[in-house]
């Protein structure tokens, strides 16, 4: 079955068709070619002549020159277009013209080290006579093997946290390897971006300083995904400068890149039909067409809930038609996530390679270069986060020269809904930053901690480029180091580098087990702050397409039980935070209001967690919790509006607007409730004089129609006449949701509902355009809203920050990019065809809020 | 603007940042430790990478540490056996450094580093000590290159627990320091595997302190200091300049290294004196003799296992003794004390004994109805006894295997 086939298939029927918004067809290229170098080490072209390798991607050869002339060099191309040959055929060939010579490899998971370590030993073969020697040396190396790959491997592949905990503070045991070290690998260099970057840019100080030592100074190989500042980031990230490599010689066959938009069933409060029937009918398409798919998910949680879905699909086939050979087995579809312990993952890896898996449901986990094989088609549910993992993902498609599809199905998330306005962030050029700081003060001084233990400083001596007296004065006060002759010593029985992870701002783990006849088996693992929102005790905790209930959290162990469930419910947590502001560093008048940039400390707590049924999402109970409090002390981009311009808001009298209609019996009930309250204001006790008191509604009339339209509209996916039941304006007007106010103090209650949508509304739309353009996960920004805030001296405001201790500049980045970010910010709510606020621009709004969206468009036109 | 110090303060950065530790820093560049000589002794001495310091002590012939003398007729013949090194064979106490360092911490890596380096060797007789001291980080390669002037005349290292740690941190500072370790190729002798091998089984801890009190009659005085507090007394030592608290470690130290010699000298006299009255424990005359029966020197072996029998020891040792001293006759062809062995420890319901004798009747003696009869008493003592089900089951399968074989030997061949 070809994918010809498939792609018409998905033509033809009714469902899919009509909604795919967009389908760009890249013309198949062919690749553009050089002969192999005239000066390759002569078993080296014969290997790759075995190999039926004739010629090089121009981008291969122009690294090889790069490299050879001695140039640090970054190499940014599409994924599937020979970045591991293009940085291995220069090595390896200098490897063998210089027995002496060592390389090290980088890479940020032990998955790819082993799979580009397979890859190299193939080639060492091939070239023979033992003149290349790769060997990994990560963690899970033997120790006994350890001494051996040392002195007698010349390319060892590794990762940045063996490099930093285990290489360099024994650098005597190296002295052979690294002083000889000619080069450095990097391999998907776009990854190491955020904390993890800004660590591995201080790792490779130390790295440089030691080798330095030894007389070494190697050089940097790199690659990268296409992102916009490929070259930049390299040179921040290694210190040092860069030649960028970025025509893609390569050649592909036809690509197909569709977007799949799923209906609106009421645009007037912007819903959309839900993404997962369409979805899972597709994915049910391939299968029975028998083309390999991969399906990525955004979340761990989504991985399992479409994993057990598909499969269940399978099961349904199978029981229908036992004996047809040629149907897939439930088994021939896999999950793939971070939670799965290793050896699980390499039997899945192993399985997609030999076609023995059809089909497997993954996060981003499967995005970087792990060898699963060139797949047929990838799906993708929901837009990733990052334009280069978008790609990274599409690119999982495509096998040779043979045609490709990749479809995007987007949700009602802002982005999906942004980016199906503006594909040419999509199509056109890249858009998308990788930040790090590698001066960060926390980062670079435990990296300093550990430079210092590994080598005296000597006076006046630079950390990469960076002046670090201050630094050193300071270890040695908090007394760490011992400063004599302008020198300072490590003095201190601490091993630093042991106490640092390069990955986390928390170093603790959160260890999962369930118990199997007594014995206890760990079913995988979380960082501290994440467990206590996932597997908060009584949580639904979902791994390997197997449904847990969390039945102990142990704080002090970090130890988590789980037993096997069958509960038809799932869990969402209730978190609650507040923010101090411990100092302002950058405060500016803008038009409307201000703008600040400063240092704040953020409280949050699990307080609790809903019940909530599979499928409509009903609440079936709530409860409490008790779990510690996490402290996050960062730095953060607020907006505050102006007295003046919050006068202004208000005069426009948002709130009279469109009257609802709270239905026939509303006098009758208007009159019960005041005279309930015995005609007396609840808030100020004023009793009623001339004019009736006012009645309201605690939580929005808008809201509760609006929820329970969506809900009811949700389930049967039709787009009748949408005629509000009877039954939602009773929920409204229920009587414990009125309440009798004076009319001063129902205008004062009203704004702040309003002026508190409009925020939560800023809020989730500048984070969402944030994400854009700081190539960041929506987890790495936070966001919170006041409308009295003790931040910005009580007048309302929003503030984002960054979900790192000590921040990483995403903060100030969009402290400096303030108008574009309003502007674009605007442009996204009012172009947006819903009503009053959808999930596609101001987002949804709290259990109190509304839809918001003229709020917010009032705030930012103020602003703008 | 606030300092750097006040914002990593503010970020949580915790370690030590309370006016309380910065208090007791003395002001940089003080000059270098002035009154080390007149609390110490000892003396500065330049090498050709500047300057050590060094505190030395001589110990005379007859001197006593302990219950033992430092000094020893002894050689290193069956030493050098027992760890495999046939080099030290060839030397003499004379050729070896007995070496002890005080570290700024457990942890390796390179950035712990020996402040304190006790060695010692014998010189005409005498055992000369000398304590090289690095009165500050800077003074390292002075330090390093002092000790290596005084080990030239070297072959061997004596260590305790050396091998895995005082060794290589010392290799890593001769190559931090671009020096040339000097003890590249020599013999090493670990006194802490010799130890394990003598008393894994009777004491509980065979750390060095330990072996003091109970094998060498050594004990401390109370200027002795626990391991774990070394390191901060040095830097509190650097930071005050104060050097009258580092007394206690040069105490420690000197011992360290003093008792190492007096443990060797008792290693060696049991070695080289096997059947003399050196050990009396039981326990311990078995270990000697499971030294010498790895050593292939049976008949010492032998002996030693009977000394050791006839003296006191928990009554599972005795069997296991029993259990070895057997299995050696036999060994050694000595099938009559074998089979007496197995006699008395199958009176005393050891299933084992039934079975090794069934296997020499078998085997050696070619009587298969004897063996017979020894299986079938075996079968028999299982059920009188209460033992695990485990237990009966492994005995069961043993006692199976060899009846039917037994059974199939003693038929007349004719019926066959």
């Amino acid at each position: 079955m070809s994918l010809q086939q498939l792609i018409d298939g998905i033509k033809r029927d009714h469902d899919l068709s009509p909604n795919i918004i967009t389908w760009r067809t890249l013309p198949a290229k062919q690749a553009d070619l050089t002969n192999l170098p005239i000066d390759l080490a002569p078993v080296l072209e014969k290997a790759l002549l075995d190999q039926g390798i004739h010629n090089l991607y121009t981008h291969q050869f122009s690294t090889w020159q790069a490299v050879k002339a001695g140039e640090n060099v970054v190499l940014s191309t599409p994924t599937a277009s020979g970045k591991s040959l293009a940085y291995n055929l220069p090595i390896l060939d200098e490897l063998i013209k210089h027995p002496s010579s060592r390389a090290l490899y980088l890479y940020p998971t032990k998955a790819l080290t082993q799979d580009q370590a397979n890859v190299l030993q193939q080639t060492a073969r091939s070239v023979g006579s033992n003149l290349i020697k790769p060997a990994i040396y990560d963690g899970d190396t033997v120790t006994g093997d350890r001494s051996k790959i040392r002195s007698s491997a010349n390319l060892i592949l590794t990762n940045p946290d063996m490099l930093h905990a285990g290489i360099l503070p024994h650098h005597t045991l190296w002295v052979d390897f690294l002083s000889q070290l000619k080069f450095i690998v990097i391999d998907e260099i776009h990854i190491y971006r955020g904390v993890f970057g800004s660590h591995l840019a201080n790792v490779l100080r130390r790295l440089n300083r030691i080798a330095a030592r030894y007389g070494a100074f190697p050089q940097f190989i790199m690659t990268s995904a296409t992102i916009a500042n490929p070259r930049e980031h390299a040179e921040r990230v290694i210190g040092r400068s860069a030649r960028l490599i970025d025509e893609d010689g390569s050649g592909h066959g036809e690509r197909h890149f569709m977007l799949f938009q799923p209906p609106l069933i009421d645009p007037g409060l912007g819903l959309r039909k839900s993404a997962t029937p369409d979805l899972l009918k597709m994915a049910e398409m391939t299968l029975e067409m028998g083309v390999q798919t991969i399906l990525f998910a955004r979340a761990r949680r989504t991985v399992e809930i479409l994993l057990k879905q598909t499969r269940e699909i399978l099961v349904r086939k199978e029981k229908r038609s036992i004996n047809d050979r040629s149907l897939i087995s439930s088994h021939q579809v896999m999950g793939y996530r971070s939670g799965y312990l290793s050896a699980e993952r390499r039997q899945i890896e192993k399985a997609l390679r030999e076609g023995e898996i059809r089909m497997v449901v993954a996060t981003n986990a499967l995005e970087l270069g792990i060898d699963i094989g060139q797949l047929d088609i990838s799906l993708m549910f929901g837009y990733p986060g990052t334009i280069s993992s978008l790609r990274q993902q599409a690119g999982r498609a495509g096998r040779g020269l043979s045609p490709s599809l990749a479809v995007l199905v987007l949700t009602s998330g802002p982005l999906d809904q942004y980016l199906a306005r503006h594909t040419e962030y999509i199509f056109g050029r890249d858009t998308e930053a990788a930040l790090i700081d590698p001066d960060h003060p926390l980062i670079l001084l435990e990296h300093l901690r550990c430079a210092l233990f590994e080598l005296p400083f000597s006076h006046g001596e630079k950390f990469g480029e960076l002046d670090i007296g201050e630094f050193l004065e300071f270890i040695k006060e908090s007394g760490q180091a011992y400063q004599n002759e302008g020198k300072f010593y490590w003095m201190s029985s601490e091993y630093p580098a042991s106490t640092i992870s390069l990955r986390n701002a928390s170093a603790n783990i959160t260890t999962l087990v369930e118990f199997e006849k007594d014995r206890q088996r760990v079913v995988g693992k979380l960082d501290r702050e994440s467990s206590y929102w996932m597997a908060h005790p009584e949580a639904i905790y979902l791994h390997g397409g197997e449904q847990y209930l969390v039945k102990e959290f142990d704080l002090e162990k970090g130890l988590v039980t789980l037993s096997r469930s069958n509960a038809d419910y799932y869990t969402d947590p209730e978190r609650v935070q507040e923010i101090d502001l411990i100092q302002i560093q950058n405060a500016q008048q803008v038009k409307g209001g201000s703008k600040t940039l400063g240092e704040i400390l953020v409280r949050s707590r699990v307080v609790g967690f809903t019940k909530r049924t599979w499928g409509s999402g009903e609440i079936l109970e709530k409860a409490a919790l008790e779990m510690p409090e996490t402290n996050l002390n960062t730095v953060g981009y607020w907006i505050s509006l102006s007295a003046e311009s919050l006068k202004r808001i208000e005069k426009t009298g948002l709130w009279t607007n469109s009257p609802n209609d709270y239905g026939k019996f509303w006098p009758m009930i208007r009159d019960q409730i005041r005279e309930r309250d015995h005609f007396r204001c609840q808030v100020c006790g004023a009793e009623e004089k001339l004019k009736n008191h006012h009645v309201h509604h605690k939580t929005p009339f808008r809201e509760i129609i609006r929820r329970g339209m969506a809900e009811e509209y949700n389930r049967t996916d039709s787009d009748q006449n949408l005629k509000v039941p009877q039954n939602l304006i009773d929920r409204a007007n229920r009587l414990d949701n009125l309440v009798t106010l004076c009319e001063s103090c129902h205008r004062r209650v009203e704004q702040n509902v309003l002026i508190r949508s409009g925020l939560a509304g800023l809020g989730s739309v500048l984070k969402n355009l944030a994400t854009l353009s700081l190539m960041c996960d929506s987890e790495d920004l936070g966001i919170h809203f006041d409308p009295q805030s003790s931040l910005s001296e009580g007048s309302p405001m929003v503030v984002i920050y960054d979900m790192v201790s000590a921040g990483i500049g995403f903060s100030a980045k969009l402290f400096n990019d303030h108008e574009q970010l309003l502007l674009q910010a605007l442009d996204l709510v009012e172009n947006c065809p819903c009503d009053d606020g959808c999930p596609a621009c101001v987002g949804p709004a709290g259990e109190n809020g509304v839809g918001g969206k003229s709020e917010v468009i009032a705030i930012l036109r103020e602003m703008v | 603007m606030p300092s750097l110090s006040e914002k990593l303060r503010s970020l949580g950065v915790r370690v030590g940042t309370d006016p309380e530790s910065k208090s007791t820093q003395k002001p940089a560049n003080e000059p270098v430790r002035v009154n080390l000589e007149s609390v110490f002794g000892g003396r500065l001495v330049s090498t050709e990478r500047g300057l050590a310091y060094f505190v030395e002590a001589t110990y005379p012939a007859d001197y006593i540490h302990g219950i033992y003398p430092i000094s020893t007729q002894n050689t290193l013949n069956v030493i050098s056996q027992v760890v495999n090194d046939p080099r030290l064979a060839q030397m003499g106490y004379e050729d070896l450094a007995f070496i002890d360092t005080e570290t700024s911490g457990l942890n390796g890596g390179t950035g712990t580093f020996a402040f304190m380096i006790g060695v010692g060797r014998f010189i005409a007789g005498s055992f000369v000590l000398r304590l090289y001291f690095m009165p500050d980080p800077s003074m390292e390669a002075g330090m390093l290159r002092a000790l290596a002037d005084f080990l030239a005349p070297c072959k061997a290292l004596v260590t305790f627990n050396g091998k895995a740690f005082d060794a290589p941190l010392l290799r890593n500072r001769y190559l931090l320091n671009d020096d040339i370790c000097p003890f590249n190729g020599f013999a090493h002798l670990d006194l802490l595997t010799l130890s394990r091998r003598l008393w894994r089984a009777r004491l509980p801890s065979r750390a060095l302190k330990y072996l003091e009190n109970e094998i060498l009659g050594v004990f401390r005085a109370s200027e002795e200091v626990p391991g774990y507090e070394i390191p901060w007394i040095y830097f509190d030592y650097l930071k005050s300049g104060d050097p009258e608290p580092m007394k206690r470690v040069f105490y420690h130290n000197t011992l360290d290294v003093v008792s190492m010699v007096t443990l060797l000298n008792l290693f060696n006299s049991v070695l080289e004196d096997p059947h003399g009255e050196q050990l009396s424990h039981g326990q311990d005359i078995i270990a000697l003799a499971r030294v010498f029966e790895d050593l292939g020197m049976w008949d010492d072996a032998a002996r030693l296992y009977e000394r050791g029998l006839r003296e006191q020891m928990p009554e599972e040792d005795f069997h296991q003794a029993v259990k070895r001293l057997a299995v050696l006759h036999k060994r050694r062809g000595d099938l009559e004390l074998a089979e007496a062995l197995w006699c008395s420890a199958a009176e005393e319901g050891y299933l084992y004994a039934y079975i090794e004798l069934a296997k020499l009747h078998e085997h050696r003696y070619k009587n298969p109805s004897v063996a017979l009869s020894w299986v079938e008493r075996c079968g028999t003592m299982i059920s009188t006894k209460e033992l695990p089900d485990y237990e009966v089951y492994y005995w069961r399968i043993e006692i199976e295997k060899r009846r039917e074989r037994l059974v199939r030997k003693t038929k007349p061949k004719s019926s066959g």
